[in-house]
């Protein structure tokens, strides 16, 4: 295992992942999955539970071995190496500072195994730590550090040994929302700091949307999609993402002279639909507007339930025909639970499929 | 660990209300156990000092009298062949038990199960049927291995199974073994290094309660040794017993403080220098 040369900065490798497929027994953890990141990127799997973020990110580390299909780092086929030898660091989603070792101990781990001579090894694993924030914690314990600090410590372990990918695997789970948002926007400055690619699991879309590059959102074992937070949120290729991704609500409408009535409003269609088609039309809360039932427009219904969100409510609404749909709309509207209101679609063009 | 941690300190400060017993009760309860096995204690040293005029040290003495060494002999031989015994079945639990274990947790999960079972079974069968079972192949496997020792010592090896895996399965339990492990091995470590450098650390504790247990049920071993004839420290006392009672007390008494001082060193070693583990 040769160590990069101490002073150069690693700029990142490039992962493939070729027809994954991951077994066990009955189960398919991974069905042909797909995924090419690029040099530097940071790249969040996104996706419900079980949808088998933490097999394609293990099976990259070299900790499950993959059924069939192939990994790629940098180019080099890395399927068949063992976890030890594949240079990549990792921090988990549970504890795993080493009890025996304290913080800098910890963080030599790395070194120690990659035979980095003891004077180089301290100053790298100090100046990492001083990276992370904890400079003055080299002698702690990790039973003497919160949860948050202890996975700085991991990822200060992670990093140290200029690993050629960097994979995280819900590691700001366990940690309450203050602090898991801090380390969150803190790991994306390093990372952005080192150039270092990086592979980011999270169930948590809000998560992925603010520190990604772009996010694969997977789904029963494969990529659903693939793009940049905005491309992912505008222009959802499947039901499944657009559901995955912000909040929204499935609409249906008969197209009717190349457009179709949605709540109360005739609108027209970015792409053509043939005359008489059921089409589905997915609107987001921030795409509707909440109106007075005497003078607005659009279609009526009552308040089930509104919350209040900083800056702005989001109103569920209990629609006459019969659907629930949820409305984005300024604070200072504070509608009543049982209120009589209208509910208009803001957007003049939208985005429809037919099935 | 933190679980670990929490429950301590839980259980501390649940001591300190009044769900707890109260100070007299609490007392009484201690006195009574305590007389309870100090009672034999004090019966086998007053014992030990008994002369034909009144009380003395001549028994005592007369251990280390060269003139009675050729009647004490088999008594220092029992004690070296236990000793050994204790030696082969310590080794049995760190190269094989220990291995096995860890092996079970991280690779197949769904046999955690399994070796409870299989380690407990030699607690639940009695002795005797041990014995009955074991004899036939403790005859064969000496005219393999030709030594006694080495072969009792493996039977010995099975014996203290149900004791030796209890406390490695607690160590092992205290913490998340399989994520330091993958830690580890991310970072670059080979088996054997995770091995030395995580494993025997982390599970340090379990490891030396594990071999003082050993010690201690070896030591304390009388059927089958005797069943199989062969001479360790319990079957020496007791054949010696015959002649000089007096000396088989004292050797009772010097066994036990043997073990009550090898808890305490052992105890001292495995808690480390720096506080690492605060239970
Ligand atoms: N060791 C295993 N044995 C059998 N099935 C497994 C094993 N590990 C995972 N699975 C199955 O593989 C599928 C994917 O699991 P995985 O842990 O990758 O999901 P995930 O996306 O990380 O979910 P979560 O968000 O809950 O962590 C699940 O259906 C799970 O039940
Ligand atoms: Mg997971």
């Amino acid at each position: 295992m040769s160590d990069p040369t101490p002073t150069a900065q690693r700029s990142g490798v490039s992962v493939h992942f070729r027809a994954v497929t991951k077994e066990y027994g009955a189960q398919r953890a991974l069905n042909g999955l797909d995924l090419e990141i690029k040099p530097g990127e940071f790249v969040a799997l996104l996706g419900p539970s079980g949808c088998g973020k933490t097999t394609a990110l293990r099976s990259l580390a070299g900790l499950e071995s993959v059924t069939s299909g192939e990994l790629l780092i940098d180019g080099e086929d890395v399927t068949r190496v063992p976890v030890n030898r594949r240079d990549l660091g990792m921090v988990f989603q549970s504890y795993s500072l080493f009890p025996n070792l304290n913080v800098i101990e910890n963080v030599e781990f790395g070194l120690r195994t990659r035979k980095v001579p003891a004077a180089e090894r301290t100053a790298r694993a100090q100046e990492m730590l001083e990276r992370v924030g904890l400079g003055d914690f080299a002698e702690r314990y990790a039973h003497q550090l919160s949860g948050g600090q202890q996975q700085r410590v991991a990822l200060a372990r992670a990093l140290v040994t200029r690993p050629r990918v960097l994979l995280l695997d819900e590691p700001l789970s366990a940690l309450d929302a203050k602090v898991r948002t801090q380390l969150r926007d803190e790991i994306r400055r390093i990372q952005l700091d080192l150039g270092i690619t990086t592979v980011f699991v999270t169930h948590d879309q809000e998560e992925a949307l603010a520190v990604a590059d772009r996010i694969a959102v997977m789904n029963a074992g494969k990529i659903d999609q693939i793009g940049t937070p905005e491309e992912l949120y505008r222009r959802p290729e499947t039901g499944f993402v657009a559901n995955f991704i912000g909040q929204s609500t499935l609409l249906t409408a008969l197209v009717h002279e190349g457009r179709i009535a949605l709540l109360g409003r005739e609108i027209d269609l970015t792409e053509p639909l043939p005359e008489g088609a059921l089409a589905r039309v997915r609107v987001r809360p921030e795409n509707l507007a909440l109106e007075s039932f005497e003078h607005g427009e659009g279609e009526p219904g009552r308040v089930v339930t509104s919350s209040f969100l900083g800056s702005l409510r989001r109103t569920t609404v209990h629609l006459d025909s019969g659907l629930s749909i949820v409305v984005q709309h300024s604070a200072e509207d504070t509608p009543e639970v049982d209120q009589q209101v209208r509910v208009r679609l803001l957007q003049d063009v939208v985005t429809a499929h037919v099935d | 660990m933190s679980t670990v941690k929490t429950l301590g300190s839980a259980r501390r400060v649940r001591a300190s209300h009044s769900l707890a017993p109260r100070r007299p009760f609490a007392t009484t309860v201690l006195v009574v156990i305590g007389l309870l096995f100090a009672l034999p204690l004090i019966a086998m040293v007053e014992f030990s000092l008994r002369t034909t005029t009144g009380h003395g040290l001549e028994h005592w003495t007369g251990l280390f009298d060269p003139a009675n060494e050729f009647r004490y002999r088999p008594l220092f031989g029992g004690l070296v062949e236990s000793l050994t015994l204790a030696l082969i079945a310590i080794a049995i639990v760190i190269l094989m038990l220990l291995p096995t274990t860890l092996l079970v947790r991280l690779r197949f999960p769904k046999l955690v199960r399994v070796l409870e079972f299989i380690t407990v079974i030699p607690i639940a069968i009695p002795a005797i049927a041990l014995v009955v079972g074991l004899a036939p192949v403790f005859g064969a496997s000496i005219r393999i291995i030709n030594s006694g020792t080495v072969v009792l010592g493996l039977i010995y090896g099975i014996l203290v199974l149900p004791f030796a895996a209890r406390a490695l399965d607690a160590s092992i339990r205290a913490v998340d073994v399989p994520t330091l492990v993958e830690a580890a091995r991310s970072l670059g470590a080979s088996w054997p290094r995770v091995f030395v450098r995580i494993l025997l650390p982390v599970l340090r504790r379990g490891i030396v309660a594990a071999s003082f247990i050993s010690i201690a049920v070896v030591l304390g071993e009388y059927t089958i040794a005797s069943l199989l004839n062969r001479q360790n420290l319990q079957v020496a006392i007791v054949s010696i017993s015959r002649s000089d009672p007096y000396v088989a007390v004292i050797f009772s008494l010097l066994a036990l403080a043997f073990v009550t001082v090898l808890l305490a060193v052992i105890g001292r070693i495995a808690t480390p220098k720096r506080k690492v583990f605060d239970v």
